[in-house]
């Protein structure tokens, strides 16, 4: 119950910062947008009739590459006045602090992807045969690199080179989401059904799972050494 | 005690490494298609066998690390010593496996590169464990590095499997040849296993000298630390 508590404060916390500073927001969205402007015009300019070959590719590089921009600046705010230190000191409930932590990008990230993933069905000019199965994986493949994402850049939040750290901690724990967002996307914009999409839904909401406790289990080992 | 065993198997592997090499260069047929190129084979899963075996044994370790109580500092610091040792001789398997694989590949199968599953898989293991030694490196010194750095680990290991199950479900052509009944013409099966044993005893020493190492640094820096404490105990009396 403490738990819940903590989370729900830390959380109110984070949201209250962010709607009076808007900056992680706007900075994920700032770069996001501008890829995807950049992926279209890079995919589309020639080959116009591959687009929907390109879209899916296209959508799951954005998703990573701008939820890594967004880590950075979500825990540049934390490091000021060592605010994560103060708040460590606090008996908060360790679970608690990380989820809620986690919540926060994930909300972050899940407000810039309505603007860019409608940008992308636009530039790429793909429409969607399955929009549930494609917001689910959409979530389900966001909630993995978040998890991922929030725990190293917790973790390394005082490391000297954390800039160049974790893209390298995140890209290769993201690949199996990035395969099944990969291969749900292309069904879902309207590739024949050759396979059912769900048993790749089934497979990231695993993947989510197990690094849902193992993330937890870490950042309460890493915090509190 | 522990050092006979070390010294022993150090000149088992001195015996065995021009031994294997005699049996791969000398003894073993040339094969009737690929002809010389396939010499690569008795290095190359020698290879791939360290890069996994090291990978598998780095997260299992960093796991016992991360799960211990602080209170079992000894066996904690021994944990952590094997996960480096292993991350490292994953990491020499690995850079070999990278280097040798698409040279096999494009003479065999014409590509140097497919996006097949196990290559996939190898390479994303290569790149993960990068990570690991640069966070290692980079995250600064002492129990808070090996802390994150062993939750890299242990990520990895369930990142690592389903990334396999992944990319099975897409299919893949690799040869299969050792378990499924290839190998048949005289002296390849023989040379096959020396130079894989040899390999995996190379590995073995060398991640026992790496681990040796790492103990070594803890219990230096522990011992300074104890000199410190005493110095200040002195200077305030």
């Amino acid at each position: 119950m403490k738990a819940l508590g903590d989370y729900m404060a830390v959380l109110q916390k984070d949201l209250r910062l962010e709607l009076r500073s808007r900056e992680v927001i706007y900075s994920i969205l700032l770069f996001s947008v501008l890829a995807v402007v950049i992926l279209a015009f890079g995919f589309t300019w020639v080959s116009k009739n591959r687009n929907a070959t390109y879209a899916p590719g296209a959508l799951w590089l954005t998703v990573l590459f701008s939820a890594t921009t967004g880590f950075n600046r979500f825990f540049d705010r934390e490091k000021e006045n060592a605010v994560f230190q103060g708040i460590l000191l606090t008996p908060v409930s360790r679970a608690g602090l990380f989820l809620a932590k986690v919540t926060a990008q994930l909300l972050f990230i899940l407000m810039t992807e309505v603007v860019f993933v409608p940008l992308i069905l636009m530039f790429f000019n793909v429409g969607l045969a399955l929009p549930g199965i494609f917001l689910a994986e959409l979530i389900l493949g966001t909630v993995a690199i978040v998890l991922v994402g929030t725990l190293f850049a917790a973790l390394l939040m005082n490391a000297r080179v954390r800039d160049v750290l974790l893209p390298i901690i995140i890209f290769p724990l993201s690949i199996p989401i990035l395969l099944a967002g990969i291969k749900v996307s292309t069904l879902a914009f309207g590739a024949p059904l050759a396979e059912d999409p769900m048993k790749w839904l089934h497979f990231s909401a695993g993947y989510d799972i197990i690094l849902l406790i193992l993330t937890v289990f870490i950042f309460e080992k890493a915090v509190d050494l | 005690m522990k050092r006979w065993t070390f010294l022993t198997l150090g000149v088992l592997v001195l015996l065995l490494m021009p031994a294997a090499l005699g049996m791969i260069f000398f003894y073993a047929p040339l094969e009737r298609t690929m002809g010389v190129i396939q010499k690569i084979f008795y290095f190359h899963v020698g290879y791939a066998a360290m890069m996994m075996f090291g990978f598998g044994i780095c997260g299992i370790a960093s796991l016992v690390y991360l799960s211990l109580p602080r209170a079992k500092a000894d066996v904690r610091m021994y944990a952590d010593a094997i996960a480096v040792g292993a991350a490292e001789v994953g990491l020499v398997g690995g850079a070999g496996v990278m280097i040798m694989g698409p040279l096999w590949a494009h003479e065999a199968w014409g590509t140097y590169w497919t996006w097949e599953p196990r290559l996939t898989l190898s390479l994303v293991a290569f790149f993960m464990f990068l990570a690991y030694m640069a966070l290692r490196s980079f995250s600064g010194k002492g129990d808070y590095a090996r802390v994150v750095s062993a939750g890299l680990a242990v990520l990895g290991l369930p990142a690592l499997y389903f990334i396999h199950v992944a990319v099975s479900k897409w299919g893949g052509a690799h040869p299969r040849v050792v378990f499924t009944g290839g190998l048949k013409s005289g002296g390849m099966k023989e040379t096959f296993f020396m130079a894989l044993g040899t390999m995996l005893l190379t590995g073995v020493l060398l991640g026992w000298l790496r681990a040796w190492v790492e103990v070594q640094q803890v219990r230096m820096s522990n011992l300074i630390m104890r000199v410190d404490a005493l110095r200040r105990e002195v200077t305030d009396e």
